[in-house]
């Protein structure tokens, strides 16, 4: 199919400016700067039913509207931090189309009426913020950033901020936390960055991908964007793919594509050709799939109709032989990790999980255990300061939902019976 | 009127206060919800999640602490998934918490013990090997940190961040790992460290001075007051067995809020000091020998009655001190005026200070301020807490001041007159007002300004003119003003000025001077010229009302002040002297003057709770006192509220509370009058009957708590302020000498208490760099520092903060007596600074 978001990525020199331009980059700012008003922008993105890709999925000009009348400044932060476990679709957007992202930025900036934007950027992505920061340099050279652009009067800068290598600075309040130059704590909610985000103003918070569709709206129109995915889930998706698959890597496809047509079209189908023993549809922290969700289209409510979610649309694929426990403790570590340490479910429950998850492995279990991994997940959703806690719990119950004999047998026996002990380090 | 809201809680209707949190709305029903994280005094942080309630329409639990009620709203504390989240987060907690109880301070006084009893689990299910951290953590000169307690509630964090904006301790890693600290290689060291034992809710946090002493149970506690600042911080006395254990801050949003400084928190061991006198003293044969009271009060009595039966009672004279209670001060007053003596006075080198005109919670409202002439943070603690809350909220500060305060960062404007020129700069911007709007200002002041241009006063006090303009405008210009003078103003010409200043913009006094009490022992009427309430001697209706109330007649001669006092002795005048809680050797301006008339004295009578230098050269009999914590009196605090100070143990040996000891002395002398009193409430008592402004104070028992303020008017002067110059210039030096107090030196008990030994900076004198580079001085190396009675040696502090061409030396150090030097009020003293050479040890 036709390539939108992903229209310039392998083009030489596509991160350059010229390249942008001959492929009619910087259109769409030009039209928005002088034929539409604000909330004209707004009630576009409104009417396009894009939603968010960061991986809450909430309805972006929605989001929009929810700032404040007659509060200012306003800020327009772009979620670049990208660490969730399977998901690096961003990544591939800032460093080979870092103007498409500038241009996406550009246009939401203005609906809402914000005179400075920053992008925060994941630490590691080294390239990314050099491309980002040498595209923000020409687009400044060519006018489409800085003041009075295109002539318009409307001014707008915008900032990258490097993250400093911590996942939970992803999640947008400790995103906020981090950029006022504090440790990246996650916030009480409310009040809710809208009202009250960056330095206590108005603030906007958007995924990269987001952002990013937000020119190809306003170039084609709502009522094309609309055209693909489902109804509640219309348009366009990046597509992580990774795991036990042949060809993993970052595909562009209409939402309510199914899962199946990802992993075997696209992905080449699994190593060696084992079964599908499970998926985690979007991103680390939504729950496993097994083989029987196959068909599930990938849209944000089929994928809620099947337990999981479709979060950033990062999809790993795990194969038959591979241990669930070896899994979920390695993710479990990883969230453990990451966490802040501000409240207690998070602080304490999560490393309790990761350590009954390793003893688990180590084949040290009881049967008990089991029912306290859930009761600990039960302490941890909807209940931790931040949405972490979510997170974290749906590997945990959709593993011992649908791989309890995993479980079993590391309790049982001891040890690990996979035929492929694939130990996940 | 703050509009009310009505919601339900369990069922129950419950109306409160818009803004009030579900926890505080339920708090009010009488409903607990626990809460760990949560501290009335801090922002809502939600950080424990403990307090988790359900709210009907909002999806999930909500914490109960950081949600605001809403009309309408219906809360439910107590459903199941409330219930399992309580003994979740309880059991999280305990899975790496060491359950050391047996020996932890907090043992009794938990929150985390209390609510695991209350709502947790019996049993454990965590098998894992628990998580160490570190322990015994050294995190300042005050607080220990056991890193495994913590429950990470973030008070302490919070504390420093939003009350001290000082961030002194913080959370280092992340996840699990969290731990609270200082920044690497940094020390905890505030002056309000100790709070944070107060808040936090486990043993984590303990007091250096404090820890394994008691378990929580075996304390008794009384509520008291501070009596080592003019705050008067309200706060809590505890001990056991007749030790005096720890204090710890109460609740009193008029006054300390709470928090107490450092030197409030361990001042007090010095109850326990073994240099305290246990039994009275009575010199024979030039060495002063332990004896009875018994006989110590008559030979009191022989050597007072002597005198005054050879030269009459004005050959008789009291020293009074600001650290005396009110009750003590008021019977030394009463004392001296019923055996015909007006020779009364506690002032040493300090002006009496003006009414107070507003109260700490307008000072941490108002729009503006103007600090004159004072640190708080050195001088007044808890007011600099409470200037930065003003300064937070939008409040402006401007500062007038020889050195750069701490405060200053928070300071619109800071002002720096030339030593002795700060009176001229009070009138320059009176004067200003009159030039701005003539007929501003009473006729008799105009006189008092008329000659201050603002030229000139820009030349005389090197201020800048404009600058100075701004000052006068932000004074005129808010009608939440107030103009705080501090202890660096001695003299009672410059307070006229500034009782001036503040009456022709509007703006209301808040005074303090170096001594605790020195407001109320200045109302108990211990000055020569003044009867208690103040009144002036000729007020006829307050004589006559004191006689009857006294059933003596009174000696309503004005008598000798503490600076006229000396000349008088050495004369052979004045020839018996009275002293309780004063060191005049060491702590009178002219001390060579003080030593010559001591000797010439025929009688001296002291009553210490310490062998000060002056007791000890010049004493006939030592009464030993007892000391706050042992006696119960009253205070007022330089707000004008009054707070009772209680006895929580006995005195020490056979110490007896100082009011008691005045009121044995009187009868001992046969002073006409009764003497008899069951208690010191019965002093006070009598005070509100003396003194019309005390009249509703009395001790009020109520919950334990006694708590009064009370407004007084009088006339700071009758005189109108006097046309000023630069003050008179003495000594031969070339550097201009500025002393004040240092908080943890500034109480010559309170030095001595463990918690405060070594908190003090050893013995220094503040110099500006270029006058360091001039005269050869580098930061640390030993100088002599020469005044008008004789030279210091201290330890150079080379800094910016100096104004050039001065020199700080603070009031009181340990070991040194700074006046010495010669400073006081009125005069600019010049003094010589040169390096010492250092020995070769
Ligand atoms: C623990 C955690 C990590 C997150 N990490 C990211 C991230 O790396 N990138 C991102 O865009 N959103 C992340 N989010 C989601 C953001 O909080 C936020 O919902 C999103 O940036 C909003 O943008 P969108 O509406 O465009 O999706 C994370 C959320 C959580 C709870
Ligand atoms: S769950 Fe709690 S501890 Fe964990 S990241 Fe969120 S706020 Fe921090
Ligand atoms: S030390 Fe105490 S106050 Fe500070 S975070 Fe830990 S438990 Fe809370
Ligand atoms: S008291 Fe509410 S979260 Fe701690």
């Amino acid at each position: 199919m036709d390539k939108f978001l992903l229209r310039n990525v392998g083009v030489p020199d596509s991160h350059h400016i010229e390249v942008y331009l001959s492929r009619g980059g910087y259109e769409s700012w030009r039209r928005v700067l002088t034929s539409m008003q604000p909330q004209a922008v707004v009630d576009l993105v409104k009417s396009s039913g894009l939603r968010g890709r960061g991986g809450a999925g909430f309805p972006t000009g929605m989001k929009w509207g929810f700032v404040p009348q007659g509060v200012y400044p306003r800020y327009l932060v772009c979620n670049a931090d990208e660490g969730e476990p399977g998901t690096c679709k961003d990544r591939v957007l800032m460093e080979n189309d870092p103007h498409l992202v500038l241009e996406g930025i550009a246009i939401s900036s203005y609906a809402i009426e914000a005179h400075l934007a920053f992008i925060y950027v994941r630490g590691e992505f080294t390239l990314s913020a050099e491309r980002l920061e040498a595209a923000i340099a020409e687009a400044h050279a060519h006018g489409f950033l800085g003041k009075n652009i295109l002539g318009s009067g409307y001014d707008l800068d915008i900032v990258v901020h490097r993250g400093a290598g911590a996942y939970i600075c992803g999640e947008e309040t400790a995103l906020l936390t981090s950029l006022e130059g504090e440790r990246g704590n996650p916030r009480l909610k409310p009040p809710f960055p809208a009202t009250e985000g960056l330095y206590r103003k108005p603030t906007v918070i958007n995924n990269v991908e987001t952002l990013a569709n937000v020119p190809l709206i306003v170039q084609y129109g709502a009522e094309w964007y609309k055209s693909m995915g489902t109804e509640k889930s219309p348009g366009i998706k990046l597509f992580a793919l990774s795991g036990q698959v042949k060809r993993p890597g970052v595909y562009e496809l209409p939402l309510g594509t199914p899962l199946r047509t990802l992993i075997e079209e696209y992905g080449g189908g699994t190593l060696e050709n084992r079964p599908v023993k499970a998926v985690i549809p979007g991103g680390s922290s939504a729950p496993m799939l097994t083989a029987a969700h196959l068909d599930t289209p990938l849209d944000y409510e089929s994928i809620a109709a099947a337990g999981s979610m479709l979060g950033s649309g990062a999809v790993i694929v795990i194969a038959e032989g591979t241990c669930i426990v070896s899994v979920v403790r390695r993710l479990i570590e990883f969230y453990a990790h990451e966490d802040c340490g501000q409240c207690i479910p998070g602080r304490e429950g999560i490393a309790w999980l990761a350590r009954i998850l390793e003893r688990i492995e180590a084949g040290q279990g009881r049967e008990e255990d089991l029912d306290l991994l859930l009761d600990i997940c039960d302490g941890l959703s909807g209940r931790s300061l931040c949405p972490l806690g979510d997170a974290v719990v749906g590997p945990v119950r959709s593993s011992l939902k649908h791989f309890r004999d995993d479980y079993l047998a590391h309790i049982r026996t001891g040890q690990c019976v996979q035929p492929v002990a694939v130990t996940i380090a | 009127m703050d509009q009310s809201v009505t919601l339900k809680i369990d069922g129950r209707d419950v109306t409160v206060p818009a803004g009030t949190t579900v926890l505080e709305a339920a708090r009010m029903a009488g409903i607990e919800i626990p809460s760990l994280c949560n501290h009335a005094r801090l922002l809502p942080a939600g950080l424990c999640r403990l307090c988790l309630v359900e709210i009907e329409k909002v999806r999930g639990l909500q914490p109960a602490c950081a949600s605001i009620v809403r009309e309408g709203m219906v809360v439910h504390t107590d459903t199941p998934a409330v219930q399992h989240n309580r003994r979740m987060v309880l059991e999280l907690l305990c899975t790496n918490h060491p359950l050391d109880c047996p020996v932890c301070d907090a043992a009794g006084d938990c929150r985390l013990q209390d609510y695991v009893f209350r709502y947790g689990r019996t049993t454990s299910r965590f098998v894992e090997e628990k998580r160490r951290k570190g322990k015994a953590i050294r995190l300042g000169p005050a607080v220990i940190l056991d890193q495994e307690r913590c429950v990470l509630c973030q008070r302490c964090v919070r504390f420093c961040e939003e009350v001290l904006d000082d961030r002194q301790l913080a959370v280092f890693q992340r996840g699990a790992s969290s731990r609270i600290s200082t920044m690497p290689g940094a020390v905890f060291d505030s002056r309000f460290s100790g709070n944070v034992v107060d808040l936090c809710p486990v043993g984590a946090l303990t007091d250096r001075t404090f820890r394994f002493k008691a378990r929580n149970w075996e304390l008794t506690g009384l509520p008291s007051v501070c009596a080592l600042c003019p705050v008067g911080c309200r706060m809590t006395e505890e001990g056991r067995e007749g030790r005096l254990l720890r204090v710890r801050g109460r609740e009193a949003p008029e006054v300390n809020d709470g928090w107490l400084c450092d030197l409030g928190r361990t001042g007090y061991g010095f109850t326990e000091h073994p240099n305290r006198l246990r039994h009275p003293l009575v010199r024979r044969d030039g060495h002063l020998e332990p004896a009875s009271w018994d006989e110590a009060l008559t030979a009191l009595a022989r050597g007072f009655g002597a005198v005054i039966e050879k030269a009459g009672p004005r050959a008789v004279a009291v020293l009074g001190s600001p650290r005396l209670t009110n009750e003590t001060a008021y019977l030394l007053t009463r004392l001296a005026r019923a055996l015909g003596t007006g020779n009364v006075d506690y002032r040493l080198g300090t002006a009496a200070p003006a009414p107070a005109q507003a109260t700490l919670s307008d000072l941490r409202q108002a729009e503006v301020i103007l600090l004159f002439q004072g640190d708080p943070s050195e001088e007044a603690p808890i007011l600099e807490l409470w200037v930065k809350q003003a300064v937070k909220r939008g409040g402006r500060l401007y500062i007038v001041h020889p050195r750069t305060l701490a405060l200053e960062r928070y300071a619109t404007g800071a002002y720096r007159p030339r030593p002795g020129s700060e009176a001229v700069l009070i009138a320059g911007i009176l004067s200003m007002l009159e030039q701005g709007k003539p007929g501003s200002l009473p006729l008799e002041w105009r006189e008092a300004v008329s000659g201050l241009g603002p030229t000139q006063v820009a030349s005389l006090t090197g201020c800048d003119r404009e600058a100075i303009r701004l000052l006068a405008e932000a004074l005129v210009g808010s009608p939440r003003a107030i103009i705080a003078y501090g202890a660096g103003l001695r003299d009672e010409q410059t307070l006229a000025l500034v009782a001036a200043l503040a009456k022709a913009t509007g703006a209301r006094l808040l005074g303090w001077d170096g001594g605790p009490n020195s407001r109320g022992v200045a109302d108990m009427g211990l000055l020569p010229d003044r009867l208690p309430g103040r009144a002036p001697l000729a007020d006829a209706a307050a004589t006559a009302a004191l006689e009857r109330l006294w059933q003596a007649p009174l000696s309503c001669q004005p008598g000798l002040s503490a600076t006229e006092l000396w000349p008088e002795m050495r004369r052979g005048e004045v020839r018996a002297l009275y002293v309780a809680g004063a060191d005049p050797v060491t702590q009178a301006p002219n001390p060579q003057l003080v030593e010559e008339a001591l000797a010439h004295a025929t009688f001296v009578a002291m009553q210490e709770a310490f062998l000060t230098p002056t007791a000890e050269r010049f004493a006939h009999v030592v009464l030993p006192a007892a000391v706050p914590g042992e006696e119960d009196g009253s205070l007022t605090n330089l707000a004008g509220g009054v707070g009772w100070q209680r006895a929580l143990i006995a005195p020490l040996g056979e110490a007896r509370p100082s009011w008691r000891i005045v009121a044995d002395v009187a009868k001992a002398l046969a002073a006409p009058g009764a003497w008899e009193y069951a208690d010191a409430a019965q002093v006070l008592a009598e005070i509100a009957q003396a003194i019309p402004a005390y009249a509703g104070v009395e001790v009020v028992t109520t919950g334990g708590y006694f708590d009064a303020r009370y407004e007084y008017e009088y006339a700071l002067t009758d005189q109108p302020p006097a046309a000023p110059a630069p003050a008179r210039v003495a000594g031969t030096g070339d550097l201009a000498l500025t002393t004040g107090p240092v908080l943890f030196d500034r109480d010559i008990m309170a030095r001595h208490a463990p918690g405060v030994v070594g908190r003090a900076a050893e013995a220094f004198a503040a110099i500006h760099p270029e006058d360091a580079e001039r005269l050869g001085i580098t930061d640390g190396a030993p100088i002599e520092v020469r005044g008008l009675f004789g030279a210091l040696t201290l330890k150079a502090r080379v800094s910016g903060a100096c104004a050039q061409g001065t020199v700080f030396v603070p009031e009181e150090l340990s070991e040194l007596s700074v006046n010495r030097l010669g400073a006081q009020p009125g005069v600019v003293v010049m003094v010589e600074v040169k390096p010492l050479a250092v020995r070769p040890d």
